[in-house]
């Protein structure tokens, strides 16, 4: 499997917290990587430096063959197709989530390609196709800020299928759904995935079986284990920082 | 040299009556979000109050200081209660608002006193000299004044229960509602007494600088470029804003004319906000 | 979709008020024509500052400054037809100075008013939002350049006729020959029917739909590709060429203090205008311009005032969502 994405000894620090201590991580081409470790291990601040979001304090990050360290967000979702879905979720609240949709099509997103253009036809037709694949359909016009919290995870989804990236970062996508809402957003998700590679944070152990198969464990800005799921349930280090809680009955020493 | 520290000290005056201006809005702006724009007006209205106890009922002027604070912090709580909590929670909204009431403010002053300015004698004349280095007594009482009362603000916040329950507030609203603070009294008595700091400004600058209805623009502009330049960090941040503002533009207006002065110091501080939008002297955050 | 039962009844209301604008003079009251001529050039600059604030979310709180460019372009060109001006002569300005004799003929007058104020607001967004400066810094950043403005204006008293401005200045004149009243207002409606179909154009396209994007949550655009900072600038630039027509058409027949600050406060005001001498008649006028320039749209004022059914049921109020944590643009405000 061809690398992807690579990060070198990536850094952050904020005012001497260094929230990201020489991360090393490579993502093949085509994968569906979790990211999981508790709060506060640096997971966001993560996903912020790939992105473009946050300047890192070291290190370096190749997406693609290229040197992405450091360019701003725009360049790098736009040039070299990287997505992000927030932890939140965020979307234009007073907007329709048609609108929502349409607002994500890529190429479409100069000053001098939507200048007095209307919105192309074959761009309407797919937000209505995405619609339709996220269930929202019947809620084509409804304000983003109408929708139920789950449905509003399930926009933001749709306006990365819009969006069409070579790599998907989703932080915490099932973050406040029901259980039943979890299943589908795991389907939806490994729908996306298909040919596309795929970052996924999370917390929820049970989303985290039924879509994973590498996950890489942060802990305090580092990097605390990777491997098969299987594996990371069984390492002891993981257990004692992380799955000490993960719904599963443990007896207590 | 000796003109050099003269301007330097006569500059504290400045600085003096922009902190003390700045004070109010930080607070006001710090817990409610609120952009107020008649800050400006409410610094007139202080002026006005120092006016009217002093050349129109001749009073002393140190009675007229408390009746600014007052008759200003009552205007804020009205402005408070009848404009800024309809509309809480939309600081567009609320900016327009605060935008027309300093309209209506500059309009009524217009009517109930004359657009000319007005004169308030100097309450204590006479200068201090050190060689060559002159400096008005009113000055050094205004720098002391300003002093004690950041002083006393300070310790209010961070010493009685009220001051707790505004910090509380600032923090999370919703939090210290929950746990039994009545954010909206709190609401209106941090609007009173941020106004009354501005009024307090108005009548400490009414002896020094021109009184009339339209004077509260340029203190608006200051209020707001020191609290910005001061950044969120806290109230030293906010008086090491005032005192480059105040210093620059009293150096610069002693090497140019004053106008000149004026407009290099805003252009210098938008640059300033421009390449730091987080103050120049705030840490850095998640 | 939806969407297109929304337009109507809103549409509807833009037309009745147009006619009723359009026929007003012909009801012979001259006093009242010349008034609403004026505000019909306020109604301009309203287009321009809702494009700025309403649809792209930057309140600029000294948009009267590029107005103030527009008019004091055209007052100069038009003080100075016959040689120079007698509020220079007073000063000592014996020549035409280079710059004013290049605005002297009216079109070249007319081409500056517009073309200056958009290229100063180009050159403004490029230094302000290439940083992340966000909606607070610019309003407060604007509101510092009025003041400047302000302050310049005056100090330039040689060239701008200082606090007093510039007055005595003839009425409008079409390619030489001189408008009279009615035809003065019609020359104004026609631009302004021109500016309306401008907008709504603009704001129909997908660049209206990035531009409410970069109200609702800018920094969200980022990470789907756009650059916020060249479509601001870009509706910065245009909405500045707007004022700057609308300040070039303000100066006509008017003896006014041209003192820039003053003149932006009336549009900005809208709807919370008090009462003035002539009472009722100007603030319904007012009102009127104002729900013209509003109610089409769904901007935050124009929900204000939006008449029902808009949208084809009524819409139940609600206060706007703020941004999520973390993306919004970090208000200057203490934490102590």
């Amino acid at each position: 499997m061809r690398e992807i994405l690579r990060t070198e000894d990536l850094s952050a620090c904020f005012s001497g917290f260094w929230a990201l201590d020489h991360v090393n991580l490579s993502v093949g081409e085509g994968e569906l990587r979790v990211i999981i470790g508790p709060n506060g291990a640096g997971k966001t601040t993560l996903m912020d430096l790939i992105t473009g979001k946050t300047k890192p304090a070291g290190g370096r990050v190749f997406f693609d063959g290229h040197d992405i360290t450091g360019k701003p967000p725009h360049e790098i979702a736009a040039r070299y197709g990287i997505g992000r879905k927030f932890q939140g979720p965020s979307l234009f609240e007073n907007m329709s989530a048609a609108e929502n949709l349409e607002l994500a099509a890529p190429r479409e997103n100069t000053v001098p390609r939507t200048f007095f253009r209307r919105e192309p036809v074959r761009l309407r037709q797919k937000a209505g196709e995405v619609l339709r694949r996220i269930g929202l359909s019947e809620k084509a016009g409804n304000m983003a800020c109408e929708l139920s919290h789950g449905e509003r995870q399930w926009l933001e989804i749709g306006m990365l299928m819009m969006q069409g990236p070579k790599m998907m970062i989703l932080d915490e996508p099932t973050a406040g759904m029901t259980a039943e809402e979890t299943r589908l957003t795991g389907r939806m998700i490994q729908r996306l995935a298909g040919d596309r590679t795929v970052l996924v944070v999370e917390h929820d152990m049970d989303f985290v079986r039924q879509v994973a198969r590498t996950v890489t464990v942060l802990h305090m800005g580092r990097v605390l284990a990777q491997g098969p799921l299987e594996e990371i349930e069984k390492d002891p280090r993981v257990v004692r920082v992380y799955l000490k809680s993960d719904g599963r009955e443990r007896e207590h020493a | 040299m000796d003109s050099f520290v003269a301007l330097l000290l006569n500059g504290l005056n400045s600085s003096a009556l922009i902190l003390i201006a700045a004070l109010g809005m930080v607070i006001i702006c710090g817990m409610m979000n609120v952009i107020n724009l008649a800050h400006g007006e409410l610094i007139m209205i202080g002026a006005y109050t120092a006016y009217s106890v002093t050349q129109v009922m001749g009073r002393s002027f140190f009675a007229a200081l408390p009746a600014a604070f007052a008759v200003t912090a009552a205007a804020g709580a009205v402005i408070e209660r009848l404009v800024v909590k309809k509309l809480a929670g939309r600081p567009a909204e609320t900016m327009l608002a605060t935008f027309g009431v300093s309209v209506v403010l500059q309009q009524m002053t217009n009517i109930l006193f004359g657009a000319q300015s007005k004169y308030v004698a100097i309450p204590i004349a006479g200068k201090l000299a050190f060689g060559r280095v002159v400096v008005p007594y009113y000055n050094i009482f205004t720098v002391l004044l300003v002093a004690a009362v950041t002083a006393g603000t300070v310790w209010m916040l961070h010493r009685t229960k009220f001051g707790k329950r505004v910090r509380a507030i600032t923090q999370n609203r919703e939090m210290a509602e929950c746990l039994g603070i009545d954010s909206s009294r709190a609401d209106t008595l941090a609007f009173a007494f941020g106004s009354g700091l501005a009024g307090l400004a108005g009548a400490l600058a009414a002896p020094v600088r021109s009184v009339s209805p339209f004077m509260g623009g340029p203190y608006l502009v200051n209020s707001f470029m020191t609290s910005v330049v001061g950044g969120v960090a806290s109230f030293s941040g906010t008086a090491a804003g005032s005192l480059l503002v105040g210093e620059s533009t009293a150096l610069l207006g002693g090497v140019s004319n004053d106008v000149l002065a004026n407009i290099l110091v805003f252009l210098l501080i938008i640059a300033a906000i421009r390449f730091k939008p987080e103050g120049l002297f705030a840490k850095e955050r998640r | 979709m939806t969407r297109l039962a929304k337009i109507p009844a809103g549409r509807y209301l833009d037309f009745a008020l147009f006619l009723a604008l359009g026929l007003f003079p012909l009801t012979g009251l001259l006093f009242y024509t010349q008034l609403l001529q004026k505000y019909l050039v306020f109604l301009i600059f309203a287009y321009s500052l809702d494009l700025l604030w309403g649809y792209a979310g930057l309140m600029d709180l000294g948009h009267a400054v590029l107005f103030g460019m527009g008019g004091y372009l055209m007052a100069l060109s038009l003080s100075a037809q016959n040689g120079v001006p007698e509020f220079m002569a007073r000063y000592g300005v014996r020549e035409v100075p280079a710059w004013l004799a290049a605005i002297v003929p009216l079109p070249a007058a007319v081409l500056a008013g517009i073309l200056i104020p958009a290229l100063f607001a180009g050159l403004l967004g490029r230094f302000l939002f290439s940083s992340r400066v966000g909606g607070v810094f610019f309003s407060v950043i604007t509101l510092a350049l009025a003041q400047v403005f302000n302050l310049f204006i005056q100090s330039q008293q040689k060239y701008t006729g200082g606090f007093n401005g510039i007055g005595g200045l003839p009425g409008l004149a079409l390619f030489g020959r001189p408008l009279d009243l009615v035809q003065g207002y019609y020359l104004v409606f026609a631009v302004v029917l021109l500016v309306y179909a401008f907008c709504r154009g603009l704001t129909a396209s997908r660049f209206g739909l990035v531009l409410r994007g970069i109200r609702e949550n800018g920094a969200r655009l980022e990470f789907l590709g756009y650059d916020p900072a060249r479509f601001k600038t870009a509706v910065f630039m245009v909405s500045g060429a707007l004022a700057g027509l609308a300040g070039v058409l303000y100066v006509d027949r008017k003896s006014t203090r041209l003192n820039s600050r003053r003149q932006g406060q009336p549009a900005r005001r809208g709807a919370r205008r008090h009462a003035g001498q002539r009472g009722r008649q100007r603030a319904l006028r007012e009102f009127r311009r104002v729900l013209a320039a509003s109610a089409r749209r769904r901007s935050p004022r124009g929900r204000v005032l939006r008449t029902a059914g808009h949208h084809g049921r009524p819409r139940p109020s609600r206060t706007r969502k703020r941004p999520p944590e973390g993306e919004g643009d970090g208000a200057p405000c203490v934490r102590f």
